[in-house]
């Protein structure tokens, strides 16, 4: 029996300048979640997820990217966070597709896997990351910051996100 | 900018509210060690134009390094595949491919049972179309105490059946450890 899935939970559109994007209050009625965004940043810096407000050291990450003719890419055993490159100027937007698996599931921790692009110019390039929450707590909150010092930039008006649940 | 995955699913996403358009057909998850996980009857789907399978997966094996998962379609294990990948995570971005292989290939897709479960998003494009031959491609990415790596893979079966059946192992030959999840979703085409 087939079921209809790929369920829009929340959206963000944002009608002002924003240090950070929160979802709060994510139930555990899907298996997977995905979040998309599109959006742009006041200055360059690297992106920076936490799940839960977990400022802990439980978040390894494996990444690559390819910057122009240059390939590259870098692991870390254990981030405070999640962290992956963002948008350079508040004219060049950065997309990027986040997929969560197993969120809600206590006995696992949680698999996360992201592709972005962006058309700074200059700085123009494609990558893909792979992280994990160590953590077997229900994810239940996500916030995205646009700087590695977190508050000290914001994501501009019109930028979007939008968080989808899938069953599973 | 041709960002095909990034691609696909900014459509699944725009699509989503347009009912059925993605769908969950199965899901399997382990209760107990199993050396595969497969589904089969897929002949029945026609409403749909491709697959999906996302799946966390381990094994249960030791070892410092990420496995891989191979996929069978229709249960042919001769040497009709076509693989491809390229994957990143220490200071330089690799990429492979095999010409002639007997499975398909999702690269660092299972992690071994120290090393929690690997996810991935697989692809399975025109499943049913017998005018050409079947085509995946999938994002995974794992950890292990000598390897992080996120991959991006793609591959081909040579053959213009229906594809019918598929079918999950990892190359460490080893059982797929239980908790480990399979769940197929069909997309619909115009």
């Amino acid at each position: 029996m087939a079921t209809p899935t790929y369920d829009l939970i929340d959206s963000v559109t944002l009608s002002a300048t924003a240090t950070s994007v929160s979802f709060t209050g994510i139930g555990s009625d899907h298996r997977d979640l995905v979040l998309v965004a599109q959006h742009s940043a006041s200055s360059q810096s690297y992106l920076s997820i936490r799940f839960n407000d977990d400022s802990g050291n439980n978040y390894p990450i494996a990444w690559m990217a390819g910057v122009s003719t240059l390939a590259t890419s870098n692991s870390s055993d254990s981030y405070d966070r999640l962290l992956f490159t963002q948008s350079y100027t508040n004219t060049q937007d950065n997309q990027w597709v986040m997929q969560i698996l197993d969120y809600a599931q206590t006995d696992k921790h949680k698999g996360v896997l992201i592709r972005q692009n962006e058309q700074a110019s200059g700085y123009e390039h494609t990558s893909a990351t792979a992280s994990r929450w160590e953590s077997t707590n229900a994810l239940t909150k996500i916030q995205i910051w646009p700087n590695y010092t977190l508050g000290s930039g914001n994501f501009t008006i019109g930028s979007t996100f939008y968080l989808y649940g899938i069953a599973g | 900018m041709s960002l095909v995955l990034l691609g696909i699913l900014n459509s699944q996403a725009a699509a989503a509210g347009a009912a059925g358009a993605y769908d969950l057909l199965e899901t399997q998850v382990l209760t107990s060690n199993s050396a595969s996980v497969t589904f089969t009857g897929l002949g029945s789907y026609t409403d749909y134009k491709h697959l999906q399978i996302r799946a966390v997966a381990q094994a249960n094996t030791s070892g410092t390094n990420i496995l891989n998962l191979n996929v069978n379609l229709n249960s042919d294990t001769g040497f009709n595949y076509a693989v491809h990948r390229i994957y990143g995570g220490s200071s330089t971005v690799q990429s492979a491919a095999n010409t002639s292989r007997d499975s398909l290939i999702v690269w660092r897709a299972c992690t071994r049972n120290a090393d929690g479960y690997a996810p991935s998003v697989t692809d399975i494009l025109d499943f049913s179309n017998t005018n050409k031959y079947t085509t995946i491609r999938g994002i995974a990415g794992g950890y292990a105490s000598s390897e992080k790596t996120v991959a991006l893979s793609s591959g081909v079966w040579m053959n213009t059946s229906a594809v019918t059946s598929i079918s999950f192992t990892n190359n460490g030959a080893v059982d797929l450890t239980a908790g480990s999840r399979f769940s197929l979703y069909g997309i619909k085409g115009a």
